[in-house]
């Protein structure tokens, strides 16, 4: 159809910069630096300088909406509390663990032996203590979802990964394919459904190759293929693609539920020896990196060590002229100070030179933001009900419905921030309401 | 003026291409559209001619019942020189456009377009043929640039002789229009050069005679000229017969003078044609009667009215001579076109003084009246007529 | 720690590729031109050379013609930059600033629309009209509300096609001088006529296959279908025009001619095939209906937009003074390019719903009575109608 034609365009992924080196675990390194801000929502401190800590042990807790305990990811004392600059792109309250280097487990940590007899409830609740968060860049708490009343169908796990450069999840899956599949099937026993399926992209034929062999042992899950376009990762895509539902709130209404593949390997190790969210897979690359490469870090990292250990900057990198983005390159932020720490929703920082600055003509009106855009706005009618203030107008555009794919700024041959306009608008229509 | 360039400059020079696109494609576009002017009245002429052409082509088609295609097709050049009207001297006609006429594939029929001579040149006439019956069917005038209200008293009815005007006769002959009589011979020269091409190129052959004359004379003969006013010694037949015969004023054939081969109809007539335009004799004059007993000898003269001038003459006792005065009656006014300078007193002033200057001296060498020209010439043959009459009579020669 | 530049999501930009941008769509635009230029040049110029009915110089005038309109509307628009912005001295500056702003297209068009033999003083004022006044005025590039070209076309229409006519200007540079149908263009023919007939409409040029090809009276690059075809799967295919728009116009007004045509008796399909060949249609229609500065942005609006142009095309057809309705019925839409566009995105993106179904029904009400009174229009010219229904005939 004209109106509502297939969405999403062919982006160069520049994938293959970040996969040739292998995955490098950085357990230890010497000070990590825990925020105090989950999501959007402040977290409440339950440690003071000067207390010892273990790995897995709590230190912080979110509460209200989404409430769930925050843990230490290196075993050491705690040295201060600190500002530190955040994915958000703010500085952020942080707690300084110095590591002590001696690897000390939490007694929570342990086995769990009886893994077939849990119950539903009982998976819920770990994935609540285990502060299981979505690590795609969303960071929800994972168990809300699974608290929705609708039936589930089908939980889907999302290893789509479409923004470009970004390989972390690519690595964990080829690195741990049986723990994915273990980590879906316990998410599927979790929400009582009875499917399960890995949707993947077309390109990905590496992920398809080390799952397929694996499916005989787990009944109920499959493998679904994406076009290799973007946004194809975006949830509401994957889903109605897999349901052929359409919903308009959470995936719940249609009887799934998506799931980042990195939090259900996590989850495994969570049901199976009740280790919490402590690490993740990060992706540092882009042309401004010497090595690009994945790193299996404790949260709380310095980023900056990631990236000497990656080699450092290219020669001659002139940082006023290039990005640092925390997260991919289609959604993600610049951070003006390159002094970022790991969090939950961090999946990658991309180094990138600006490229050069052409004077770009006024807006010609082609139209293909509006042709491009998955939720079917016309950015340059809210960008003109912006510059006008027009509360209803944007709202009768729906710019509340923009998820800040970046497609329209992307296409826009005249190089204008519409994408930019949209948030703004957005931003406006949360204020003025 | 460095700075004043620095700062002006670039505005000057667009101004400057501005002007320059003004003015220089000014002169191409103005350059253009003349040149288009022209190729568009020329393409109008020949469109308005090729208009024309069409709709005489038409016209000549119509002319064909059965005819159903016309093909335009240059036709041989034939020489031949026409006497023109009036002593105007000869005139060759030429053929202007020809085409042929077809039923479907089968050649019905010829069109041939020829100019002739009327009054002026330029007398154009199309003559359309009919193959199977060499016949003109019909004609066509194209142009002419006759004086146009005697043009004009060529009626329809006259035009009607042209259609089935069989070619299989001795001689073309037209009705002449006596107002117009230079236009209708120029429509004869059309029809007769016509036909000549006609006889070229289809194998027509036009109907001829072997007669000649070798010379007329007037005949003084009391007994027989009131019927015979001529006498033609001709040769004629394969083997070249000379024989006298009488011809009427008309120069129509009478009879035989004595004994010989008499001629054939088609002789007849063409020695009518061949006497006409000879000009070895005139017909303005000619006896009616003369009485031996009484010496009274009657003639007429044709003036300009239809009604001739009679002349009634009594020879005197020795026949070489008048006796008395002529009675002379007769119809001339003098007011008609050519007598509009006469200045004399009614007729028959004019014709008494011609024959009282005879009588004076018998000088045969008589003076015309100014202005009375047609008169005159008339009275002239007469008296020319009288004394050789005289002369006969009393056998002097 | 060093400080990184700051940047707005996305990183990554399509424009980041040299061989995309608009300056690439402006480029491919110009290619598209070419077979129209072309087939002007070849209709206008050398076949007339060739059949020995014009000059040398003659020849060169179409192609001259169409690159001096681009070359003077970038020297207007040159000197209102110089006029207006202190930072044009120079050359170079200037020609940096004519490079985004894209100043010789309105030109180029222009001429492409005028009648051959236009005086050049002519195009000269129907430039500064499309370039200065529809243009520079309204804020340049991508601000202009109605057409440039469409513009400078209309206002020569309106107050020179007397000098145009006078000068020689004809329709057609070969027809004249082919037959008596000289400057006769096909609808106006209609429009003297009225009558629905082939003999009077497209017999006198031909056939259907030379108002396809394009050897028929009309403006200097318009008449050919064929090229305007080929220019058009160019552009869909560089994706500098979206497809539907020519479609949907195209299609409306063949359907529309197609009921006119049944309602007089003329159910063949010649009718409806000679309104969409004939007044420039499929010009209009790839490179005017498809300008993207002054039509909706959005693909639901292109498609409202489309339809419109099509049932008010045919309208103007029958009711205007001028017998083309192209150009008067785009540049009555560019009008109602904002308030479509805004409609029509709250409609897409939200759907058929109770807040929307109004908007819905009023654009639907509004293109059917539209169309209606178009069909009304045109019956009542042409008296022979048997097709309508009594009711609708009594009112008009």
């Amino acid at each position: 159809m004209i109106i509502h034609k297939a969405k999403g365009i062919w982006i160069d992924g520049k994938k293959t910069m970040s996969k040739t080196l292998p995955m490098h675990e950085y357990l230890n390194p010497p000070f990590v630096y825990i925020p105090l801000l989950q999501q959007a929502s402040p977290l409440k401190r339950i440690v003071e300088i000067g207390d010892k800590v273990a790995i897995g042990q709590t230190v912080a807790l979110r509460e209200g909406f989404g409430a769930m305990p925050i843990h230490a990811s290196v075993s050491g004392t705690v040295t201060a509390i600190k500002k530190v600059w955040h994915a958000s792109g703010r500085m952020v309250e942080a707690i300084e663990i110095q590591n002590d280097f001696q690897n000390r487990m939490d007694e929570s940590i342990h086995v769990q032996t009886d893994v077939s007899l849990l119950s539903r409830n009982d998976l819920v609740i770990k994935m609540q203590q285990a502060g299981l968060s979505g690590l795609g860049g969303a960071g929800f708490p994972t168990y809300i979802k699974y608290q929705a009343k609708c039936p589930i169908d089908v939980v889907i796990i999302n290893a789509v990964e479409c923004e470009p450069y970004l390989t972390c999840d690519y690595m964990l899956i080829n690195s741990y394919p049986e723990k994915l599949l273990k980590g879906l099937s316990y998410f599927m026993r979790a929400a009582d459904a009875k499917k399960g399926v890995v949707a993947f992209k077309a390109y990905n034929t590496h992920i398809k190759e080390s799952l397929e062999p694996l499916l005989l042992n787990y009944p109920g899950i499959e493998l679904y293929e994406v076009k290799d376009i973007y946004p194809a990762g975006w949830e509401k895509y994957i889903v109605q693609k897999i349901t052929k539902k359409s919903y308009s709130g959470l995936p719940a209404e249609a009887g799934a539920i998506v799931d980042n593949s990195a939090t259900a390997i996590v989850f495994a190790d969570v049901v199976e020896k009740n280790i919490p969210l402590i690490s993740r897979v990060i992706t540092i690359s882009g042309e401004g990196i010497k090595n690009p490469q994945n790193f299996y870090v404790p949260l709380g990292t310095l980023v900056k060590e990631l990236i000497l250990l990656a080699g450092g900057y290219i020669e001659g990198l002139d940082p006023t002229k290039a990005w640092y983005i925390a997260g991919g390159p289609m959604t993600g932020r610049a951070i003006l100070i390159d002094d970022l720490i790991v969090n939950d929703t961090l999946g990658s920082v991309i180094v990138k030179p600006m490229p050069e600055e052409l004077k770009h003509p006024a807006c010609l009106g082609c139209g293909k933001c509006a042709d491009l855009c998955p939720v079917y706005l016309t950015p340059t009618e809210i960008q003109r009900a912006f510059e006008s203030k027009d509360t209803k107008a944007i709202k009768e555009l729906n710019a509340q419905k923009c998820m800040q794919c970046g497609l329209c700024s992307y296409v826009c041959p005249s190089h204008i921030e519409i994408a930019d306009y949209v948030a703004r608008a957005k931003e406006l229509l949360r204020k003025g309401a | 003026m460095k700075i004043f360039f620095k700062n002006y400059g670039l505005l000057m020079g667009l101004i400057a291409i501005l002007i320059g696109i003004f003015a220089i494609g000014g002169i191409y576009s103005r350059y253009v559209t003349n040149q288009h002017a022209v190729l568009v009245a020329e393409a109008e002429l020949s469109r308005l001619e090729a208009e024309q052409e069409a709709a005489r082509v038409a016209s000549y088609l119509a002319l064909f019942a059965q005819g159903t295609k016309v093909e335009k097709y240059t036709s041989e050049t034939v020489d031949k020189t026409y006497n023109l009207s009036g002593d105007r001297g000869e005139f060759s006609p030429s053929i202007i456009d020809s085409y042929h006429i077809y039923n479907g594939d089968v050649e019905i029929g010829v069109v041939y377009v020829v100019s002739s001579k009327g009054h002026e040149d330029g007398l154009n006439i199309a003559f359309a043929i009919d193959i199977a019956t060499d016949t003109c069917i019909g004609v066509v005038v194209i142009a002419n640039a006759e004086t146009q209200t005697i043009y004009s008293t060529l009626t329809d009815t006259w035009f009607t002789q042209f259609e089935n005007f069989q070619f299989d006769t001795l001689s073309i002959e037209i009705d002449a229009v006596a107002e117009a009589t230079e236009s209708s011979k120029g429509f004869e020269i059309g029809l007769l050069y016509a036909r000549e091409v006609y006889a070229v190129e289809y194998g027509f052959e036009i109907p001829t005679t072997n007669i000649t004359i070798v010379s007329m004379t007037y005949n003084y003969n009391p007994d027989t000229f009131a019927n015979a006013v001529f006498i033609a010694d001709v040769i004629h037949g394969e083997d070249n017969t000379a024989v006298s015969v009488y011809l009427s004023r008309t120069y129509d054939y009478v009879g035989i003078v004595g004994d010989g081969v008499t001629l054939t109809i088609d002789e007849q007539t063409v020695l009518k044609t061949i006497a006409s335009a000879s000009g070895l004799v005139s017909n303005k004059s000619w006896f009616v009667s003369y009485n031996v007993d009484t010496r009274v000898l009657v003639m007429n003269a044709k003036g300009f009215k239809s009604t001739p001038i009679v002349v009634t003459i009594t020879l005197n006792a020795t026949l070489d001579g008048i006796e008395g005065i002529p009675v002379i009656t007769s119809s001339e006014t003098y007011d008609e076109n050519e007598y509009g300078d006469y200045a004399g007193g009614p007729a028959p002033e004019v014709e008494y003084n011609l024959i009282n200057q005879y009588l004076d001296d018998g000088n045969i060498v008589v003076d015309g009246v100014a202005d009375a020209t047609i008169t005159s010439n008339a009275m002239k043959q007469l008296i020319y007529l009288l004394d050789n009459f005289i002369s006969t009579l009393t056998g002097d020669e | 720690m060093a400080r990184f530049a700051n940047g707005k999501a996305p990183f990554l930009r399509k424009t980041d590729d040299l061989t995309y941008g608009t300056q690439v769509i402006m480029r491919d635009f110009l290619i598209g031109l070419i077979p129209l230029i072309l087939f002007a040049w070849y209709k206008n110029g050398i076949k007339v050379y060739v059949e020995g009915n014009a000059t040398l110089l003659e020849m060169f005038y179409p192609i001259i013609f169409i690159m001096l309109g681009g070359l003077i509307s970038m020297v207007i628009e040159g000197l209102f930059f110089i006029i207006t912005d202190k930072e044009v001295r120079t050359l170079k500056v200037m020609m940096k600033k004519l490079q985004l702003s894209y100043a010789m297209i309105p030109g180029i068009l222009l001429a492409m629309i005028l009648p051959l033999y236009t005086p050049i003083w002519v195009l000269i004022f129907g430039c500064i009209m499309a370039t200065f006044v529809t243009k520079l005025l309204f804020g340049g590039f991508g601000y202009n509300i109605f057409n440039p070209a469409l513009i400078g076309y209309v206002a020569i229409a309106f107050t020179l096609m007397g000098v145009i006519n006078k000068a020689g200007g004809v329709l057609n540079g070969s027809e004249v001088l082919i037959d008596a149908i000289a400057g006769a263009t096909p609808l106006s023919t209609l429009s003297t006529t009225n009558l629905l007939s082939y003999q009077t409409l497209v017999a006198p040029y031909g056939s259907l296959w030379n108002f396809f090809i394009g050897t028929i009276p009309g403006a200097l690059a318009e008449t050919s279908a064929l090229a305007c075809i080929i220019s058009f799967v160019w552009l869909s295919a560089r994706k500098v025009i979206k497809w539907f728009v020519p479609v949907i116009y195209i299609g409306t007004v063949f359907g529309l001619s197609w009921l006119i045509g049944i309602f007089n008796g003329q159910a063949g399909i010649w009718f409806p095939t000679f309104s969409i060949l004939s007044g420039g249609l499929m010009f209009g229609a790839v490179f005017m209906a498809t300008e993207p500065v002054t039509t909706p942005k959005n693909p639901l609006g292109k498609i409202v937009f489309a339809l419109f142009l099509g049932v008010f095309t045919v309208l103007f057809r029958f009711i205007g003074q001028y017998p083309e309705g192209v150009a008067t019925s785009i540049i009555f839409m560019n009008i109602f390019t904002m308030p479509i566009d805004k409609w029509t995105s709250v409609i897409r993106t939200q759907g058929v719903t109770k807040k929307t179904i109004i908007k819905i029904i009023i654009l639907a009400i509004l293109i059917i009575a539209i169309a209606t009174y178009a069909l009304i229009k045109a019956n009542s010219i042409y008296s022979a109608s048997i097709g309508l229904p009594l009711y609708i005939g009594g009112w008009n």
